[in-house]
């Protein structure tokens, strides 16, 4: 089925998007990243909104699960994100983002060489309240579990 | 009889020619065990008009032989029909008129041979040899009046027994004969002449060739007797031989080459026949002429010539013999002897250390135990008490202990090792000073020992003094300090609190002198303010010495000291060290902590900075905790099938859950280790050793503490079989238990009564749901044991350590529907529990449906509309019991798309969409039993009921809305059990969904707090779980749910 999934089209962006998530992939595969989170911030550099996709990888899994299936159940992942934006609030102008990862565990420098360097610890404004959660898709099919969440301030937080 | 035409044009050949017939004759002739003569001849060969010269060298069964040598050159039968033109002369007035002639004349050389040797040799005793008899022997050697015959292979050589002979008065006889031979020595007999040793010896003692050694170590004529070959004699109480045949036997084989024939014979493996049919040979001469090759491999000694100059003929036959007779009784292996486990350990050294502990602690527990109270008193008292460590450590105490009743030994050098064959693969386990200046170490093997130094003596074990040795030394320690911390048997470290005008030497000598008059062994002492160097000065201190290391020197002695001295610098250590071109500890020194800790890891680092400082702070302990117990062989195992190999796990089993109830402790992560010989890797070169190997290993942990031999076995079972190994390969195995617990008697009834408690209520105690515990297991698999039942999937592959999923995590569909046996082996990995759950639960299910039908009444009118509704759907309902994992590939039915999404597509896609997917899936997904009771019914069932249909709470919710709604009096009974029930079903629910779904989650709040405004009960039941969502979500993402 064609189900049409939207994909940024600004070369630049498209590019820093796929480099990130290149870069990503050998922690990806190892297991090791828990989250990766776009995050928007205001002219404040605080986060306003945050797109979390929780990923659980079963390492050994022995897929019995065909690419053409597992593409399906992505494609049905992201076409959900588009219809989200009912959820998402306006952003003002002069906002920001990027896109961080939630490791596990630190991945070790020594082993990694090169691509830990890409990475860079990030200093991200924390929340002071603990932050409102609105799922918008999940998935689990076996060798991937992905959980797509947003992540907004709670509503004293947003107050003050 | 071989004989061999050839035309006498091509006479440069013939030297070659001969000299093959020669070898080849021989070899008949050994196998034949005959005599043989050699004739030359020339004829005409009137037909081929050629002059032709034949060879015939001729075999005739009358006596036996040796001395090939000699035997080539010939002498002409006077039997053979031509006379020989070459030599005729010479023939003719040869002084033999006939063999027996010819025998005594030579029978006289040889001994005239030896006698000027005796008399040359180095030894300068009078060895006067008298012709003929004994008793006209006139020497003052020990072996005065003997006169051996070596028959066969011996250990050590003939050659090597007749210069012994020579030097201390015996005499060596070349050629048996029953009036000059007095002991007949030899090493292994063939099975014929076992059987009928009377007409082999002829009545004359047959000895072993350690009667000879053992006499001239003693330096007295021992008696023969307890050296007697002949198996009933095995009763002796020689050294060499306490330690029973299982070692004794490993005395006489002499190499593993022997092993490997013999083992190929036996198990006529095709190697071995594959080479004799290569040659045109008789089997028997194969081997003997193979073994007789690999005498002179692996002779290294100067006495290789030796070997080579003497008779082939006789060397041979004897390989033959000590092949047959290894055959008969080999008992090395796990193949052949049934108590092989129980007399490993009996007999092995490191067993008998590590043992030790456990007996120390047993003796001397008064005074462990009451080390606390007295020692604090002196702590608190006086301030200026300056604290010292004294380690000390006996003098090669294997050694010393074995040579204190031989003072005429002290200075030789002198090992202990469970053999004393010179040629054998068995390790030195300790040897004396002396014998280390040899550069003989302890792990060397005793033939490459015996190469550095021929006169090296070996004893064997004798653990019952080491045993005494050791309380001895230990209660010494006791006397003199409150703080003993052992080591090991031989080795203690010694916390002393001295006054500051007291010199630590003084206490350490008085120590050291008791020592020595009590033991009669020397034991050297290391002073220092903390164990580290108190270790190091021991070093230097020994042999019996004792070493100070002030603090003011401390510096000072760890400058020069190589950074391979300190404990914990290994061959890796010190090889990333010398990269840095660090080779003593002053030098390591110079290096910040920071850089040490980059490069070696930040415990090392840490470790070696402070060590190359003389610091230490680790604290002089009397008591050591033991964090595992078990039992590992890796010598002599070989397994033919798998009967062989459950056999010795049954005995390794046996052996661990001794020792285990030795120690009063049971283990609840047993680790089994193999060892399985690595691709290509051929014989190890130690005899029946281990070799190449690769070690795999895995470890279980079982929710209750064990140390039955029973649950051992059954486990280690399992997980040998988890290897799929091929059990021919198999070269050690070890089991061992960790995380250990003190056997009490009263622990286990808790241990119950928690277990039934897990299961009354299963679903209710799982810390994580079933799919969960599933695929967290998948996850954390490093390699795919996919080809297991899921019930075991827990278990790991290597080192990772797996558990027995819990009990409650068990989906009990699964285990009911599991084929009887796997059934019956989980159910004995539970100890039998899982049985009783599965009855409980059915009792609890009849029970169920019978309050169910009392309840149901009230909503029977709706149950019969539904099932005429069913009746009208069509079958495709049923296609969502497809495998849980897909269901998010492809939407079983229409009420699982997201209608967000739907509402949102383009209208073409939305119609081929929902073309694609099968109607509306309806209520008829769940039985009404089920339905009706859902609320009411227990949990549990819901549970299995949601995982069973493979749906999601909330399409339920969505589709049954209705039934949710009963008519019950709020704050009844009935209604608090229904909300407590339903709060319990969402709490473990909730436990479910919250690592992977919260969008189900979310999904069904949300439409739970739409449906509580239609029903009190729905309300409250939102309430009471809405705290528990938010709190799981708060954990799980640090965040609450915006509903």
């Amino acid at each position: 089925m064609n189900v049409v999934v939207n994909k940024a089209r600004h070369p630049q962006l498209a590019n820093y998007i796929h480099s990130s998530i290149f870069a990503l992939l050998p922690y990806i595969q190892k297991g090791l990243v828990e989250r990766v989170v776009v995050i928007f911030y205001g002219q404040d550099q605080v986060p306003l909104e945050k797109f979390v996709f929780k990923l659980t990888i079963g390492q050994s899994y022995q897929s019995s699960v065909s690419e053409a299936e597992l593409e399906f159940a992505l494609r049905a992942f992201l076409v959900k994100l588009n219809v989200s934006e009912t959820i998402a609030k306006p952003l003002p102008s002069g906002a920001n983002w990027e896109i961080t990862a939630n490791f596990r565990e630190l991945p070790s420098q020594e082993n990694e060489g090169e691509e830990a360097k890409l990475w860079v610890p990030t200093d991200t404004k924390q929340w002071m309240q603990p932050s409102e959660i609105t799922p918008i898709k999940s998935m689990d099919s076996n060798p991937l579990k992905l959980q797509l969440y947003m992540e907004h301030p709670s509503v004293t937080e947003q107050k003050v | 009889m071989v004989e061999y035409n050839h035309p006498e044009d091509t006479l440069p050949e013939c030297q070659s020619l001969f000299q093959w017939l020669c070898f080849e004759t021989v070899r008949t002739a050994v196998a034949a065990d005959s005599l043989l003569k050699v004739s030359i001849f020339r004829r005409r060969n009137p037909q081929i008009q050629k002059r032709s010269l034949a060879l015939s060298l001729r075999c005739s069964p009358m006596s036996r032989s040796s001395g090939s040598s000699s035997r080539k050159r010939g002498r002409p039968s006077s039997k053979s029909g031509a006379t020989n033109p070459l030599k005729p002369p010479f023939f003719k007035s040869s002084p033999f008129s006939d063999f027996g002639s010819y025998m005594t004349e030579k029978n006289r050389k040889l001994r005239d041979q030896f006698e000027t040797d005796a008399s040359s040799s180095s030894h300068g005793a009078n060895l006067a040899i008298a012709d003929g008899g004994v008793s006209g022997v006139d020497s003052q050697g020990i072996f005065k009046g003997v006169a051996i015959f070596v028959d066969g292979f011996t250990v050590p050589p003939s050659q090597e027994l007749k210069i012994y002979m020579l030097k201390h008065g015996g005499k060596f006889v070349n050629y048996f004969s029953r009036h000059t031979v007095t002991h007949i020595i030899c090493s292994n007999l063939p099975d014929s002449k076992r059987k009928n040793l009377r007409a082999f010896s002829h009545g004359l003692p047959v000895v072993k060739p350690d009667w000879i050694a053992d006499s001239i170590a003693a330096n007295t004529l021992l008696s023969w007797v307890p050296y007697q070959l002949v198996e009933h004699a095995v009763t002796e109480t020689s050294k060499q031989l306490k330690l029973s045949a299982f070692f004794s036997e490993k005395g006489i084989s002499r190499s593993h080459h022997q092993g490997i024939l013999i083992q190929n014979e036996t198990s006529l493996s095709d190697k071995c026949k594959g080479e004799s049919t290569e040659l045109t040979l008789s089997g028997t001469d194969n081997f003997s002429q193979e073994n007789s090759q690999e005498s002179k491999h692996i002779d290294t000694n100067d006495e290789l010539k030796d070997v080579k100059s003497e008779s082939e003929e006789d060397c041979s036959t004897s390989y033959v013999a000590g092949k047959s007779s290894d055959h008969l009784n080999r008992p090395h292996s796990t193949l052949t002897d049934p108590n092989f486990v129980e007399n490993y350990f009996k007999y092995s050294r490191l067993h008998f250390i590590g043992t030790w502990r456990n007996r120390y602690r047993k003796r001397f527990f008064n005074f462990l135990s009451g080390t606390g109270s007295k020692n604090n008193n002196p702590n608190n008292d006086t301030e200026n008490l300056r604290r010292i460590v004294i380690h000390i450590d006996m003098d090669c105490f294997f050694v010393s202990v074995v040579i204190r009743n031989f003072p005429d030994l002290l200075d030789k050098p002198v090992a202990v090792c469970h053999s004393n064959n010179p040629k054998g693969t068995a390790e030195i386990s300790s040897a004396n000073y002396p014998a280390r200046s040899y550069g003989i170490k302890a792990g060397m093997f005793v033939r490459d020992a015996k190469a550095r130094c021929p006169h090296l003596t070996i004893f064997p074990y004798d653990f019952s003094a080491y045993e005494e040795v050791a309380d001895q030394f230990y209660s010494i320690l006791h006397k003199h300090c409150k703080k003993v911390q052992a080591v090991s048997c031989d080795e203690a470290f010694l916390a002393v609190s001295l006054s500051l005008n007291d010199n630590p030497e003084n206490i350490a000598e008085i120590i050291r002198k008791e020592i020595f008059e009590t033991t009669r062994c020397t034991a050297s002492a290391g002073i220092g303010e903390n164990m580290l160097l108190a270790r190091l000065a021991t070093k230097s201190a020994k042999p019996n010495g004792q070493c100070f290391i002030p603090l003011d020197k401390v510096n000072e002695y760890l400058d020069k000291l190589p950074i391979s001295a300190l404990p914990g610098v290994g061959y890796n250590v010190e090889e990333k060290l010398r990269m840095k071109e660090v080779e003593t500890c002053g030098q390591l020194r110079t290096i910040s902590k920071d850089v040490l800790q980059k490069d070696l890891g930040s415990k090392m680092g840490d470790m070696l900075w402070n060590y190359c400082r003389g610091i230490d702070h680790s604290a002089v302990e009397a008591v050591q905790e033991t964090k595992s117990i078990g039992a590992e062989v890796n010598w002599g195992v070989r397994f033919k099938d798998s009967k062989d190999s459950e056999n010795f796990l049954m005995n390794l089993c046996k052996e661990v859950s001794l020792r285990l109830h030795g120690c009063g402790v049971q283990g609840r992560t047993i680790t089994l280790k193999v060892k399985v010989r690595k691709k290509g890797a051929g014989e190890p070169v130690k005899y029946m050793g281990c070799g190449d190997c690769e070690t795999i290993s895995r470890s279980l942990t079982v929710p209750g503490a064990i140390n039955d031999v029973g649950s051992l076995h059954r486990i280690a079972k399992q997980t040998f079989a988890s290897f799929h190994l091929d059990v021919k390969e198999v070269r050690g195995v070890g089991l061992k238990l960790s995380r250990l617990e003190l056997a009490n008697p009263s622990r286990k009834g808790i241990e119950e009564s928690r277990l039934e408690l897990l299961f009354s209520s299963a679903t209710r105690k799982g810390k994580q749901p079933v799919e969960q515990s599933c695929s967290t297991n998948h996850s954390r698999e490093d390699a795919p044991s996919g080809a297991r039942p899921s019930s075991s999937s827990a278990v790991s592959q290597g080192s990772n350590i797996s558990e027995l999923p819990p009990l409650s995590h068990i989906d009990l569909d699964v285990v009911r529907n599991l084929p009887p046996e796997i059934f019956l082996e989980m159910n004995g990995l539970y100890k039998g529990e899982l049985r009783k759950i599965l009855e409980s639960q059915q009792q609890e299910k009849e029970y169920n449906s019978e309050s169910v039908e009392r309840k149901d009444c009230r909503q029977q009118d709706q149950e019969i509309s539904t099932r005429m509704q069913r009746e009208l759907e069509p079958s495709e309902a049923s296609c969502s019991k497809s495998n849980y994992c897909k269901s998010d590939l492809m939407p079983g039915s229409l009420s699982q798309v997201d209608f967000s999404i739907l509402e949102n597509l383009p209208d073409e896609v939305r119609t081929d969409i929902l073309k694609q997917l099968p109607p509306h899936r309806v209520e008829n997904q769940f039985p009404e039993s089920s339905k009706s009771n859902l609320s009411l019914g227990s949990h549990s069932k819901w549970f299995e009921m949601l995982r069973v249909q493979n749906c999601l709470l909330s399409e339920f919710l969505l589709s049954n809305a209705t039934f949710l709604t009963p008519n019950i009096s709020p704050s009844s009974e009935e209604w608090d059990a229904i909300v407590v029930n339903s709060c319990e079903f969402m709490k473990e629910y909730i436990r479910q969904k919250i690592e992977s779904d919260i969008e189900e989650l979310y999904n069904c709040f949300r439409l739970l707090k739409r449906l509580s405004s239609k029903s009190s009960l729905l309300l409250e039941f939102y309430d009471r779980t809405l705290p528990l969502l938010q709190a799981s979500i708060g954990e799980h993402y640090g965040g609450k749910l915006h509903l």
